[in-house]
């Protein structure tokens, strides 16, 4: 059976966003919980350049960084009512022998997953100490 | 960490076991199924955290809001436009337990529907629709489109 799990970390940076973006939390609670009734949704929101079609929108992309190292995570990037892309990125990792998601964290767009930036690193800190294991290359 | 940090409801905290340090399980009546709802490491089980933050009326009418418009999303990004069960719930602003408790059910059965929605007993169809607000005949459409799509695989 799927479950999907928010790390402390990330429960933390929800609240924190909630502060002022409450209706960009909720739509993300929404979609989390909607994966975790039936995964089988990030399949129709993973069709390329499916997000042009609807609002609000969602997209699902393999984070490469990570993925070349052997760690299993995902960006869900969101756009709004409007169209507009939010400034914020959902990272979760997919542990497939439990069959369990892990929302790792919020983080803002600027961090643009770059491998040297404060987040990239705690991200990698986050994977590991959740004890996920790396695939082989 | 108490019961109600992580979610739990007064219904579950009854078969809630600390099943080792930092490590909280609700044990269901239903089948005795398991279900870990809050781990110090791997966090908050998100139905939980559902759980918490319906407690806040701002925050529960925002998930309903955030419902509807996920709803509205899946079917359009669906590849036929099609309804399914699930995009209805959600358009309704509903959770699979909410739409459980209104259709006298339990959550496992809503899930296990949606996946799998054919042949339905035409009082469930009525119940669905009632619970739903939507015509029965559209539950009924969504039905024999997913007959007809297995009947194809097959």
């Amino acid at each position: 059976m799927t479950s999907l799990f928010v790390s402390p970390d990330a429960d933390d940076e929800l609240e924190a966003l909630a502060a002022t973006e409450v209706q960009t939390v909720a739509l993300i609670d929404a979609l989390l919980e909607s994966v975790a009734d039936n995964p089988a949704i990030l399949e129709v929101l993973n069709r390329p350049h499916n997000h042009f079609e609807y609002v609000p929108s969602f997209e699902i992309k393999k984070f490469s960084e990570l993925q070349q190292r052997g760690k299993n995570v995902f960006i869900i990037k969101i756009w709004d009512e409007e169209g507009k892309l939010l400034p914020y990125r959902c990272l979760y990792a997919h542990d497939p022998q439990r069959d369990r998601y892990h929302v790792l964290m919020i983080a803002h767009r600027d961090f643009d997953y770059d491998n040297t930036h404060p987040d990239f690193i705690e991200l990698v800190r986050r994977y590991d100490e959740l004890g996920l294991r790396n695939f082989k290359i | 960490m108490t019961n109600l940090d992580c979610g739990i409801s007064k219904s579950d905290s009854r078969n809630l076991v600390r099943t080792e340090p930092g490590r909280w399980t609700v044990v269901s009546s239903i089948r005795n199924q398991a279900t870990l709802v809050y781990d110090a490491t791997l966090g908050t089980n998100i139905k939980s955290r559902i759980e918490r933050l319906e407690r806040n009326p701002a925050r529960a009418a925002g998930l309903k809001l955030a419902r509807q418009r996920l709803g509205r999303s899946l079917q359009a990004a669906d590849e036929h436009k099609q309804h399914s069960l699930a995009a209805l719930r959600l358009q309704a602003g509903l959770s699979q337990e909410k739409l459980a408790e209104l259709m006298d059910m339990q959550q496992p059965n809503i899930a296990r529907l949606e996946r799998s929605p054919g042949n339905l007993h035409a009082s469930t169809v009525m119940k669905l629709a009632k619970a739903l607000g939507v015509d029965p005949m559209l539950i009924l459409q969504i039905t024999a489109t997913v007959e007809s799509e297995t009947r194809h695989v097959k």
